[in-house]
C-alpha cells in the first residue's frame, strides 16, 4: 500500500467542495465503483462538517488533513484534526425506530459513517484527533 | 441542489429537487423548501430523482419537514431516488418516516393515506 492522496482542508465549510473535487478526480483515476465513492464521499463529508462545525472553540484557522490510500479491495482514509477531544465510537447510535413525533433531529452523520464504513481506529495523538476509517470493497 | 415547484394547490404540493443535496447544495434553499413544504401543511410530495448525492444535513431538512407536516396530518413522500440516495435513506430509517415510492400514481395514493 502507497500514500495515493493527502488533502489539506482549513477549517472552513467552503473546503468541502475542493475536498470533494479531488476525491472525485481519485476515486475516476482509480476506477473506483460509483456506490464506493458515495460511501467514501458521505463518510469524509460527515466527519470533516463535524470537525469544523464543533471542533473548535476559537476563530482561528486550523488545518485539517485528509489522507486516502488504496489497496486491493480496501480503501483507507485517515482524518486528522487539532481540534477538541472527539471519538465518534463513543457516540450513541441514535434510535431509528422511534415514532417521528420523537426523532431526534441530529445524530446521524456519525451513525452513517459507522454503517457506510467496515472499520474506525479512534485515536488521540499529541494534541489530535486521529481517525482511520476502512472500506473493503 | 436546484429546487423546482411542479404543483402547489389546496390538495397537494409537489416539488423536485436536483444535484446535491448537501451542506453547500442547500445553502439558503432550506428556507425555500420550508416555505413551500411546511407553510402550506399540504401532503408533499418530493421528487428526488435527480438528487446525485445527499448528506445528513440534507436528511433533516427533508425529517424536519416531514415532522412538521405529520403534526398536521399530512404525509411527506419521497419519489424516485437513485439507488445511491435511497441507500442512506433508508439506512437512517427514513423510510419509516417518509414512505419512498417509485411511481408517480402510486406516490399520489400513498399521499392520501393518513400520516
Amino acid at each position: 500500500m502507497s500514500y495515493d492522496l493527502s488533502i489539506q482542508l482549513k477549517n472552513r465549510f467552503s473546503e468541502l467542495s475542493h475536498l470533494k473535487d479531488a476525491l472525485h478526480k481519485y476515486c475516476e483515476f482509480r476506477e473506483l465503483p460509483s456506490n464506493l465513492v458515495f460511501a467514501i464521499t458521505l463518510s469524509l463529508d460527515e466527519v470533516i462538517t463535524n470537525v469544523i462545525s464543533y471542533g473548535y472553540d476559537d476563530h482561528e484557522e486550523h488545518l485539517i488533513i485528509v489522507t486516502l490510500r488504496s489497496g486491493k479491495g480496501v480503501i483507507e482514509i485517515s482524518v486528522e484534526d487539532d481540534g477538541k477531544p472527539f471519538n465518534p465510537l463513543e457516540f450513541e447510535t441514535p434510535d431509528l425506530k422511534c415514532p417521528i413525533d420523537e426523532r431526534p433531529i441530529g445524530g446521524l452523520g456519525i451513525y452513517l459513517v459507522k454503517t457506510y464504513m467496515n472499520e474506525l481506529e479512534y485515536k488521540r495523538v499529541g494534541g489530535k484527533n486521529r481517525l482511520m476509517m476502512r472500506k473493503i470493497y | 441542489m436546484n429546487m423546482k415547484v411542479i404543483r402547489e394547490d389546496d390538495e397537494l404540493t409537489h416539488i423536485k429537487l436536483s444535484g446535491r443535496v448537501d451542506l453547500e447544495g442547500i445553502g439558503d434553499l432550506d428556507l425555500e423548501f420550508t416555505r413551500h413544504t411546511v407553510t402550506r401543511r399540504k401532503p408533499t410530495l418530493v421528487d428526488i430523482s435527480d438528487v446525485d448525492y445527499i448528506a445528513s444535513i440534507g436528511l433533516r431538512m427533508l425529517v424536519t419537514a416531514a415532522k412538521v407536516l405529520n403534526k398536521f396530518g399530512a404525509r411527506l413522500v419521497l419519489l424516485n431516488p437513485h439507488p445511491d440516495v435511497e441507500d442512506v435513506l433508508r439506512t437512517a430509517g427514513f423510510d419509516k418516516v417518509m414512505p419512498i415510492e417509485h411511481d408517480y400514481e402510486r406516490a399520489l395514493e400513498t399521499l392520501k393515506t393518513a400520516a
